[in-house]
């Protein structure tokens, strides 16, 4: 049973994910399996994923979503094909005061009533080296389709010897124009640029080391 | 600024900032007037006063001296426990930094101890002026000595 982190259903631990991924990994060239592609769910339980405006080129204001759902599919053997896709429940979304709240999930801005979630879709993922990657895609908010990328930094991998887990944290941000999806309301007080900033702990089970 | 619509986000931006500029500005020129009074003194009460008036009107001074301080003071803690996380800007442009972090319990309780305070000190302040202007009409030269000491 997967400990914490992302359940993953199938396959391989993260050694030759990164392995897939472009990582230089001399010791699992030689690792005779196939190696199977590997499903992770992803919900809030695993990650965080918040926004930032800015607020007449003085302050900021931040902002986050608390619910969910996703699914990442890592393919070692064509690693341009891992696929990334994100639902997110736009009445979810959490800021410091209930006033802010109704703001966002209003008409002008996230209008939850008419579309209560916003979506991101991988078309691709590039490698830019061992720990970076480019995930080109889209997202969908407010009945617009807009192309995204994303930035994603492995920050951290780490194994658990004691508990058999190995885990990797991921940075991933990205920079969107939320006047794009139509959201045109206060250009004074709220930046059109919306800072993205997102992120995730992805854990696999590995087998005990033996002898 | 408090009773404007949330959604009408620029002008409570401005309406809050401009308080936050006059509040500021109210205890600089409190602090300078409690300094001055202490290196120049009080002026002359009039010799005919009655004694239960001098401490009163004593006990009126201190409270509104206490109450320019503090209250301001209050406010500041006021905007800085925000929730909303809004700077202070004197001016709106000078950043007053906030020496404490946002906290919705005590943001609750500071607003409203703020506001009572505010409440006071404009009662007294209107009770203060109404004395000294009724001392004035009766020929003391009251307004006089408050300008010029």
């Amino acid at each position: 049973m997967p400990i914490g982190g992302a359940q993953m259903l199938r396959g391989g631990a993260i050694g030759r994910l990164l392995l897939g991924l472009g990582c230089v990994a001399l010791w699992l060239a030689a690792a005779p399996a196939a190696r199977a592609a590997s499903l992770y769910h992803i919900d809030q339980r695993y990650g965080t994923i918040e926004f930032t405006v800015s607020n007449l080129g003085l302050f900021t204001t931040k902002g986050r979503f608390t619910r969910f759902t996703g699914e990442l599919q890592i393919d070692p053997d064509h690693p341009e094909r891992t696929h990334v896709e994100v639902t997110i429940d736009g009445n979810s979304v959490d800021m410091p005061l209930k006033d802010e709240v109704d703001m966002l999930r209003s008409p002008d801005y996230f209008n939850t009533a008419r579309f209560p979630t916003q979506h991101f879709i991988s078309s691709s993922v590039e490698t830019v080296s061992p720990s970076h990657y480019i995930i080109h895609g889209t997202l969908q908010i407010r009945g617009v389709t807009s192309p995204q990328d994303l930035n994603a930094d492995m920050t951290e991998r780490h194994v658990d010897e004691a508990r058999h887990v190995e885990w990797a944290d991921f940075v991933i941000t990205g920079r969107m124009r939320r006047s794009v999806f139509g959201m045109v309301a206060d250009p004074n007080m709220v930046s059109d640029n919306v800072s993205l900033d997102i992120r995730i702990r992805l854990t696999v089970e590995v087998a005990p080391k033996t002898g | 600024m408090v009773g404007l619509p949330f959604r009408q986000l620029l002008q409570k931006f401005v309406l809050y900032q401009l308080h936050k500029t006059i509040g500021i500005t109210v205890f600089l020129l409190a602090c300078t007037q409690i300094i001055l009074h202490r290196r120049r003194g009080r002026p002359a009460w009039d010799a005919d006063l009655p004694h239960w008036q001098r401490r009163a009107a004593a006990s009126v001074h201190a409270a509104l001296f206490a109450l320019l301080i503090i209250t301001p003071v209050l406010g500041y803690l006021t905007a800085a426990t925000a929730p909303i996380g809004v700077p202070t800007l004197f001016l709106g442009v000078i950043p007053v930094p906030h020496i404490v972090g946002t906290s919705k319990f005590w943001f609750g309780i500071l607003r409203r101890v703020h506001l009572y305070l505010a409440v006071a000190l404009v009662a007294l302040a209107a009770g203060h002026a109404l004395v000294a202007l009724n001392r004035h009409r009766e020929g003391r030269r009251t307004l006089v000595r408050m300008w010029r000491g």
